[in-house]
């Protein structure tokens, strides 16, 4: 065979050998460097291949092994395109040689990794390609058709067998300049600049790229003969020798610097070996080889100490194995080329010499060129990433990549972001990272399960907790809280907790802090705090328990705050008190009790005889035509001894009945004669210079009183309002109908229902609660005998009478009285009924009113206590409209579901609600989804009729 | 050489032509010095090609010293010329930029075309 065709074929075979190393440095480098970028090294290594080749086939092979100018570069063969009888051979020598600028080009992406931007990479790879690498090979290895050199290195005597210094060392210079300018990664040298390790992500990979390496190398140095000769087997015995004999060594040196064996240490050390013997092995023999090889190693672990000692950072110890161990066996030729394949006239010192300043020449061209051209590069296009991008790591920065480390990585950060720990990170199975995250999905499940615990607390919790912080601005309260304070839990966030808890939102809620209560302190840690606060339109008490604890979370300090609502238990403490003090003044009265008890039948007999005589008397007198001063005396005694017959009467109805007797009353005239009457300014001095407002509430409901006690409780309460008011002179009398959906919470207890109400309003200071609790005690020394009379009057009417006085403010006195309502006539089967009319209401009171107005006029009533009662009397039964009570199952949130559900039902039935004090918002709601109208109560019986007759009379129809 | 060194080996082709000897094919001439001891270790060694009477340019010059090849010139044209040295003990000498990449291997593809045509074994 044609030994051309041999030779051909052998350097296609180390072609592909050489291209092998290109996948062992890509391995090796993914291998050292961390997950998170090993994409990133991995792809620089497959795009500067390329990158390289093409350059090298466009310009770099034509500098490099072109027509020589003067020695210093090739000026022909660019855009390599050959002919002739050389030409396969030529082609041959091109591939061979593309694969060596590649391999240099790639040394450069291992120093750089984690760090580096993927086009500044490029940039640095057509640098090396172009400007670099070429040259030094021109210098070195170009040479005529009879294999003289050209290059004015190789002119002087240098010989750098397979690259030493061509290709590695190159190589090495350049990734030295460009860490240098980058510097180290983040985290690579503490703050004392001592190394910090990074581990690798993959030593089983990267040790399989040492292997591949080694392998590849064979082709690397065996094909640099550039023909299948009797060389080769030398060459390729002196690769294997330096190969293990730069492994050995430096597994031989580590335990004299660590205790355990360091995988990369070692596979550096067995790249190290290589590339020293690179140089020389076509001249040494193979003891020579395994010196220089063990030396390499050697060297390596010194350079690899002195880049962490000038805190140079190289990523993988590319410098340390191609740099430094490239210039040893570069040298070494020198010293170890063997007499007997170089010749007898062997001058060591010239040939040293030689190779010194071929090692320095190159070593400047290639590390200074580099520099400068880069650092300027780099001033204007930095090189480097950010560190955010550093820290994701350049998988994802630089080329967006994925992989479940990111996806573990993703939803950890939505956890720690948002908090929500409802999603579950996801699992990759068989897969370390899956192993990981099925551990952080069992410790998110138990920290779930905690959080639910203490959420179940925190949102059940029957008191009100407010957490805000040092400026008072909430940051989060729990449903009780929203729902005694009157706000959503989610809108509240921000709010000043002051304006929060006195209701400033509500805008019906004021603060009304007594003055002998201390004010309120809303950082006053510890401390149990009372916040008074009254509704306006009611007058409702509400009083609020306050306590507040200090914390701190992520350095801040933070305030919860517990709040509960004592209003009722705050009453019931006073009513008892003021019972209990009641119970030590009514032992006295017992006794006159007692005594009134044993004497009212003999009184009210004696009365009436008096009366009786007197009378007789009288008209005994009246015929005669005189009637003098004795007679108009007689009358008047017979009318004062009528009056204690009343009296008496009325005594004896109230130990019979245990109420005084009651008569059906206008009270607006009522009171509108007794404020007129001058003879109560004449009784009573102090109302003479009063000014006395009355504002009557002219709504015509009549109530329940008697007229002479209320006339007493009138006068009695005014009186007390006159001398609270001396210094301003004026009160306000006032008349209201209201309606008590619930029980009212005030100095006394007033049921739900209908009421008319009397207020007396002075303009005096106020009254604490102590005065408040004593005023209807009878005391040592009587003085109170009127208000403790007015009370027990007022009290045996079927009424009620409430002090609301804050200490600084005025006093007001309020009178409940009983509606006076024509008894309920209940009929039924009446003739041609106007409409069915369906009157829900949980009272049954109310709920018999209505029916019996309505019936009264005519309309057939159906009634229900529950709503749903009602939807089965809507499904069952025609109904021509509904009056639906607002505050059923004592909610009006629930009565306007209640109300969507019925007009879901009958979309075309009229809707009224009636309520005694509305919440508005819900009111409107209600309104707004279709209600008809609304009717306040007390239910006023015209206007109920008024509604009822206006809406069905469009839609009737008789039959 | 001695210029007074004579031919003692001359070996050659020739065909006749209207009488003439007309010198065609592969002649090898060898030189020594007169000293009759040493003709058959020191010599030159001239191979050339004659075709039909004329002489190529191209030929093989071989020195021998002590019996040992020292020297080998090949002609391929007037500006191509390699040599090749040799030490006594017969090695090629390769200092001196005689390793360029690929060098030796050159000159073997080279120096073996010629060895063949010029019957050099």
């Amino acid at each position: 065979m044609d030994p051309l065709l041999i030779d051909m074929l052998w350097i296609l075979l180390c072609a592909g050998l050489v291209f092998l190393m290109q996948g062992g440095f890509l391995c090796l480098e993914s291998g050292l460097t961390r997950s998170k970028n090993s994409i990133n090294v991995a792809f620089k290594n497959v795009v500067d291949f390329g990158i390289a080749v093409m350059l090298y086939w466009a310009v770099s092979y034509g500098l490099m092994f072109g027509a020589s100018a003067a020695g210093w570069f090739g000026r022909s063969g660019f855009f390599f395109n050959p002919s002739g009888e050389d030409a396969p051979m030529l082609f041959s020598v091109f591939i061979f040689q593309a694969m060596f600028c590649a391999t240099g080009a790639t040394i450069i992406s291992g120093a750089t990794a984690e760090r580096l931007k993927f086009y500044s990479y490029v940039v640095i790879t057509v640098v090396f390609s172009v400007l670099v690498y070429p040259f030094v090979g021109h210098w070195v290895w170009a040479s005529d058709v009879l294999g003289e050199p050209t290059g004015w290195l190789a002119k002087q005597g240098f010989h750098d067998f397979a690259g030493s210094s061509v290709v590695h060392s190159t190589g090495g210079w350049v990734a030295l300049a460009i860490v240098i300018i980058i510097g180290p990664r983040l985290g690579r040298f503490d703050e004392n600049g001592k190394p910090v390790e990074i581990p690798g992500s993959n030593m089983p990979l990267a040790m399989l790229g040492t292997f591949l390496l080694v392998f590849g190398w064979f082709g690397f140095n065996g094909g640099s003969v550039l023909g299948f000769t009797s060389d080769v087997p030398l060459v390729m015995m002196n690769t294997l020798l330096g190969t293990v004999s730069g492994m050995v060594a430096v597994m031989a040196f580590i335990p004299f610097t660590k205790k355990l064996p360091d995988p990369a240490l070692v596979m550096n050390g067995a790249i190290a070996g290589l590339v020293a013997v690179t140089a020389n092995c076509d001249q040494t023999g193979p003891l020579a080889a395994l010196i220089i090889g063990a030396v390499g190693g050697l060297i390596m672990i010194g350079t690899t100490r002195l880049l962490e000692n000038l805190q140079i950072d190289d990523a993988i110890g590319a410098v340390p194995a191609h740099l430094t161990p490239g210039i040893w066996g570069t040298l070494a030729v020198a010293f170890f080329a063997d007499p007997a394949i170089i010749g007898t006239e062997v001058n060591r010192m010239a040939m040293f010499q030689t190779q010194l300043i071929g090692v320095v020449i190159i070593g400047f061209w290639s590390f200074v060129l580099a520099y400068t051209f880069l650092w300027v590069i780099n001033r204007y296009f930095p090189f480097r990433v950010s560190s955010e991008e550093e820290h994701a790591g350049l998988n994802i920065s630089e080329h967006g990549a994925r992989t479940e480390t990111i996806f573990l990585l993703e939803d950890m950060e939505h956890h720690a972001r948002t908090g929500d720990l409802s999603k579950r990170v996801r699992v990759e199975p068989f897969t370390e990272v899956g192993q990981i995250a099925r551990q952080y999905n069992k410790v998110i499940d138990a920290l779930d399960l905690t959080m639910n615990r203490l959420k179940s607390i925190f949102q059940d919790l029957n008191d009100g907790i407010v957490t805000f912080a040092k400026d008072g601005s909430l940051t989060s309260m729990n449903p009780m809280a929203g729902k005694l304070l009157g706000l959503q839990p989610a809108t509240a966030e921000g709010l000043f907790v002051w304006d929060v808890l006195t209701g400033e939102h509500l805008g019906n809620v004021e603060a009304h802090q007594p003055a002998d209560q201390e004010e309120v302190d809303l950082f006053r840690v510890g401390a149990v705090q009372e916040i008074h606060l009254k509704q306006t339109d009611t007058r409702k008490d509400i009083i609020y328990e306050y306590i507040v604890s200090e914390g701190k979370f992520n350095d801040e300090v933070v305030y919860t705050g517990l709040i509960r609502d004592v209003s009722e238990t705050y009453h019931t403490r006073r009513r008892r008190h003021r019972v209990m003090s009641k119970l030590f003044g009514a032992q006295k009265l017992q006794l006159y009790a007692l005594m009134c008890r044993q004497a009212l039948p003999d009184i009210r007999l004696s009365a009436a005889d008096i009366q009786s005589r007197l009378e007789r008397t009288t008209l005994d007198h009246s015929d005669e035509a005189s009637f003098d001063t004795g007679d108009l005396g007689l009358m008047q005694a017979a009318a004062s001894a009528k009056a204690i017959e009343s009296l008496t009467r009325d005594l004896q109805y109230l130990e019979e009945r245990n109420r005084l007797p009651g008569v059906s009353l206008e009270l607006e005239a009522f009171l509108k004669d007794f404020l007129d009457d001058d003879a109560l300014r004449e009784k009573q001095p102090v109302l003479k210079d009063m000014q006395i407002d009355f504002i009557p509430d002219s709504t015509g409901f009549e109530t329940r009183a008697a007229p002479r006690y209320l006339h007493q409780v009138m006068e009695n309460l005014l009186v007390f309002a006159a001398y609270e008011s001396k210094e301003t002179k004026n009160i306000v009398v006032s008349t209201n109908a209201v309606y008590h959906d619930h029980p009212f919470y005030g100095s006394e207890m007033v049921p739900a229902g209908e009421f008319m109400r009397i207020d007396i309003k002075d303009s005096g200071k106020g009254l604490s609660e102590e005065q408040v609790d004593q005023l209807f005690v009878s005391g040592k020394d009587e003085s109170n005998f009127p208000m403790v009379l007015a009370e027990a009057m007022i009290h045996y009417m079927g009424g009620y009478l409430l002090v609301d006085s804050t200490l600084g403010e005025c006093t007001t006195f309020s009178v409940y009285l009983s509606l006076a309502r024509p008894p309920v006539k209940v009929t039924t089967d009446l003739p041609d009924p106007r409409g069915t009319v369906l009157v829900i209401d949980d009272h049954p009171d109310q709920l018999n009113l209505m029916a019996g107005i309505l019936r009264e006029d005519n309309y057939q009533v159906r009634s229900a206590e529950t709503p749903g009662e009602a939807l089965q009397i809507l499904k069952n039964e025609k109904i021509d409209l509904v009056i639906l009570d607002m505050i059923l199952e004592k909610e009006s949130r629930a009565t306007a579901v209640h109300f969507t559900k019925i007009h879901g039902l009958k979309p075309e039935l009229p809707i009224f609600v009636t309520c005694g004090s509305p919440d508005k918002e819900i009111l409107a709601e209600i309104i707004q989804s279709g209600a008809a109208g609304f009717m306040p109560k007390p239910i006023s019986p015209s206007r109920l009729l008024r509604f009822v007759q206006r809406e069905l009379a469009t839609t009737f129809i008789k039959t | 050489m001695d210029p007074e060194a004579e031919i003692w080996y001359l070996r050659g082709g020739y065909y006749m032509e209207n009488g003439t000897r007309v010198k065609h094919g592969l002649e090898v001439e060898r030189k020594r010095l007169r000293d009759r001891e040493r003709h058959q270790r020191d010599f030159i060694e001239t191979r050339r090609l004659w075709e039909n009477g004329r002489e190529m340019d191209q030929r093989v010059e071989s020195i021998y010293q002590d019996g040992v090849l020292r020297q080998r010139h090949y002609v391929a044209a007037p500006r191509v010329q390699l040599t090749l040295e040799f030490n006594e003990n017969g090695q090629e000498i390769l200092e001196h930029g005689r390793t360029a990449r690929g060098a030796r291997r050159k000159r073997d593809r080279i120096t073996h075309h010629f060895d063949e045509i010029f019957e050099i074994n």
